[in-house]
């Protein structure tokens, strides 16, 4: 089930509200959590079980670790526990990328296995992991209430596309949290900031998108606009997605943290990755880039630390190559910003910053949404001119799309949103205005999901 | 007491704004659900020209293959609250956005392009290269027919609007060049084959408009027009013009184009029935039915006015004319854009069995052998040929 639907607007949403508030606070997170396992089992009947095997088993295990906690056993367990856990992640998600560049390598014909990739396996594993972890740590206590704990994992506003929530930062809330009228507004409020997000500007500019890609062979004109109409579909996607999230969670009391800082206006790429997908990049540095000895190490044992982490980070995002290319694309850009870039960039006025890092951005992009590397490789040549300069499709999409392209990169900056904030504080006629444009967006966007407009789904290969 | 510290709760902590629209999501939500739940339900989208989702059953297996799950999703959007004029003002704003096509789907296979406005009201196919095998498969499949048969075959591929109209596209609009499947199909021709090259006749150039607004078939004049160059390629003369007489049944067809751009501005087309002026028995066999006309005027008072002409698709007709010019007998394998041109060829084939092969499951060389045929042609659209696949249903023998 996705959040921007007519079926989780109107009846989804509703119904698990009005029992999550009729019943006892003692059940409640049984609510949660049977609502957010349907949630799953909507779009994954099968898979619901694997989820529920790892939520299981990372029950048990939580309770080992902390019991064997500083004894000679607990870093077995929490090995074990951690190789269960990529194990799954790893047969489910890459065990098809691997034969398949087994196979190319070696010429041998081996049988791909056909798995379909549980949605979300990529956000609840490292969820997972993160609080056997964090129990081995020391910085959280084991839960003892299965039914806590499966609501930590299987809640349905962060469970499919994040953001990834640490068991740390949720701990407290799973027992303590209070359901206000002020969250629920907010929550309201951000849920409809995030399906505007969704529906009226990323689904829009995935048509463009697609378009580009789908004809191929692109001229310069074309490359750019499908480079940036990617660029920005992603982001209001994903962030609009983030939105949602944290407003429904706000809306059952939980506050779970921000995903996206306005990314696209950082001055460097390390900036950009403290702006994009913040709770993906804290996960690493916390559980991957530290511990391999972060940056309080020789030079280039921390570039190797970088390395690792950014190809990871890469691999991330889906089983294919390109994935990996992307991650060791920024690995490369940040280690040159550590290494020496940045001081250069430094002596440049702020404009260059910027366009570096937003141009970076872009041909990133290009890498991410081709799944073929040579295909992208094309486009990102067509982009610099190796190209006619404009063909049909670049004039027409530049004409029908230029207002769409022009919204999108205003409302990717803060521009917006301080406008709308000055109005929201200038007064009761502001107000007004504030409301009734939202109550026409919501308007404008119900009327997309009734037309049944395109609506992809980016996250089915996380 | 309880509720006074919720009112006051809410004047000094929650922001009004907030509340005011959180307040309208929950009242929207809240109007939607008991619009689902009580107010009379549709079957059927005139406007759309599709059967509207039906409650959905909850059964093991419908939830086991998540068909359960789909249908609900469905059930939601197609019984929607002022379905119609949310459907409607979403064509409006994406006009307004400045587009000057609508519902394409390039995540689907074979992808959809959606509809085009052109200008002068017209609406046209978005026409896409091929990324699938479906037309080269469909190609050869026909070729190989042909070859098969051995009797005379005439290959009518039939271009679509935005083809022909080309000028009437929005300014610098993509559109695949359809001469590529022209060409491809000339290039596979056996040698008992004729391949009918419309291009030229059914373009703008001629001054004429061969296509409808709102729908993608051609118009009657353009079917004649088809009509005149597949029977001048059979060696026979076709009948003239003057010898039907056109009679306007509708001037509020809106088509097929239409559904996928709903937009109350648009204005209809008008739809002429060829009538031929002198004297004819022409009956049509639909199964074990028989009707003494090639018209079903049923369809005028509906939406779908395009299947006046012999009812729609259907996978057998056979239409038989003891008047007719020749006692020839054609097998006609088609989609719906023949369903237009049949009437003119009645005039010259004492019968015409047609065969909608999507609908078709027999073995079609037994059928030509049972029946006598001898002649063969096929009618398609050319994008029809990109999208369906109708060569499976060739394979037999």
């Amino acid at each position: 089930m996705i959040f921007s639907s007519l079926f989780f607007v109107f009846v989804f949403l509703p119904v698990v509200l009005a029992v999550y508030f009729l019943v006892p606070r003692k059940f409640k997170n049984l609510c949660l959590f049977l609502f957010s396992l349907l949630f799953y089992a909507w779009g994954e009947p099968v898979y619901v079980f694997l989820m529920l095997f790892t939520t299981g088993f990372d029950y048990i295990m939580g309770h080992f670790i902390e019991k064997y906690r500083n004894t000679p056993y607990s870093r077995p367990l929490l090995i074990f526990s951690i190789c269960v856990n990529l194990g799954l992640l790893g047969f489910f998600k890459y065990s098809g990328l691997l034969v398949q560049t087994v196979n190319s390598l070696s010429g041998l014909a081996l049988a791909v296995p056909e798995v379909a990739l549980p949605i979300g396996i990529s956000f609840y594993t490292f969820e997972s992991l993160s609080y056997n972890i964090d129990i081995y740590r020391g910085e959280a206590p084991a839960q003892r209430n299965i039914i806590d704990f499966g609501t930590y994992i299987a809640f349905f506003p962060h469970l499919v596309a994040g953001p990834i929530v640490r068991y740390e930062y949720l701990a407290d809330q799973l027992q303590n949290r209070q359901e206000t009228l002020e969250k629920f507004t907010a929550g309201g409020k951000r849920f409809l900031v995030g399906l505007f997000k969704k529906i009226l500007l990323a689904n829009n500019l995935a048509i463009l998108a697609d378009k580009v890609q789908y004809m191929g062979n692109p001229s310069t004109l074309s490359a750019w606009l499908g480079a940036l109409a990617f660029t920005f579909q992603i982001y209001f996607d994903f962030s609009g997605y983030s939105d949602m999230a944290i407003g429904l969670a706000g809306m059952f009391g939980f506050q779970i943290p921000e995903n996206f800082n306005y990314p696209y206006i950082s001055h460097s790429v390390s900036e950009f990755w403290r702006r994009w997908h913040i709770t993906l990049g804290s996960w690493f540095r916390e559980y991957v880039y530290i511990p391999l000895g972060g940056n309080r190490c020789s030079r280039l044992k921390n570039v190797r630390n970088l390395a690792i982490v950014w190809v990871l980070t890469g691999i991330w995002h889906g089983a294919s190559w390109n994935f990996a290319f992307w991650g060791a694309y920024y690995g490369l850009l940040i280690i040159c910003e550590k290494l020496f870039l940045q001081k250069w960039l430094d002596r440049i006025p702020r404009f260059f910053q910027w366009l570096y890092s937003f141009l970076a951005a872009v041909i990133g992009w290009v890498f991410f949404s081709y799944l073929d590397i040579r295909k992208a490789f094309g486009v990102v040549c067509a982009m610099f001119g190796f190209a006619p300069g404009a063909d049909s499709l670049g004039v027409y999409s530049l004409i029908t799309c230029a207002p769409l392209l022009i919204v999108a990169a205003l409302c990717s900056s803060t521009l917006v949103k301080t406008l709308a904030d000055k109005l929201r504080k200038s007064g009761t006629a502001g107000k007004i205005v504030w409301s009734a444009g939202f109550v026409c967006l919501l308007l404008i966007s119900l009327s997309f999901l009734v037309g049944n407009a395109y609506n992809p789904f980016l996250y089915f290969r996380f | 007491m309880k509720f006074y510290r919720i009112i006051t709760n809410l004047k000094e902590k929650c922001n009004a704004e907030n509340a005011f629209v959180t307040f309208v999501l929950f009242l929207t939500i809240l109007t939607g659900i008991l619009y689902l739940l009580f107010a009379p339900k549709i079957d059927f989208s005139e406007e759309e020209n599709r059967v509207l989702e039906s409650p959905p059953e909850l059964t093991a297996a419908s939830v086991a293959d998540g068909s359960f799950m789909k249908s609900i999703e469905n059930y939601v959007g197609d019984h929607f609250m002022f379905r119609r004029n949310f459907v409607e003002m979403n064509t409006r704003v994406q006009l307004l956005m400045g587009k000057r096509d609508l519902g394409s789907n390039y995540g689907r296979t074979p992808a959809e392009g959606g509809v085009y406005f052109g200008s002068g009201g017209h609406l046209y196919e978005v026409l896409l290269p091929n990324h699938t095998d479906i037309f080269a498969r469909n190609a050869a499949a026909i070729q190989t027919f042909a070859k098969k048969t051995a009797l005379p075959f005439y290959f009518v591929p039939v271009p679509s609007g935005a083809q022909e109209q080309g000028d009437r596209l929005p300014y610098s609009a993509p559109s695949h060049d359809q001469h590529e499947e022209l060409n491809a199909i000339k290039a596979g021709a056996g040698a008992n084959t004729t391949v009918v090259d419309l291009f030229d006749t059914l373009s703008d150039r001629t001054g004429n408009d061969y296509y409808y607004k709102t729908d993608h078939h051609w118009n009657t004049f353009g079917a004649f027009e088809g009509y005149k160059a597949l029977v001048t390629a059979m060696g026979m003369q076709p009948t003239p013009k003057d010898d039907f007489s056109f009679e306007k049944v509708s001037d509020s067809f809106l088509g097929t184009l239409y559904s996928k751009a709903i937009c109350s501005s648009q204005e209809p087309d008008a739809l002429y029935l060829p009538l031929y002026k002198k004297q004819a028995v022409v009956t049509q066999q639909t199964g074990k039915r028989t009707r003494g006309n090639l018209y079903w005027k049923e369809y005028l008072t509906k939406k779908d006015k395009y299947s006046v002409f012999l009812g729609g698709n259907h996978s057998v007709d056979v239409v038989k004319n003891p008047n007719a010019s020749t006692k020839k007998k054609l097998l006609l394998i088609k989609d719906s854009y023949a369903n237009s041109l049949i009437p003119f060829l009645t005039t010259n084939f004492s019968e015409i069995h047609i065969i909608d092969l999507r609908y078709y499951n027999q073995d079609i060389y037994k059928y030509i052998q049972q029946n006598g045929i001898t002649e063969t042609a096929a009618v398609y659209s050319i994008k029809q040929l990109c999208e369906v696949s109708v060569a499976n249903k060739l394979s037999a023998r």
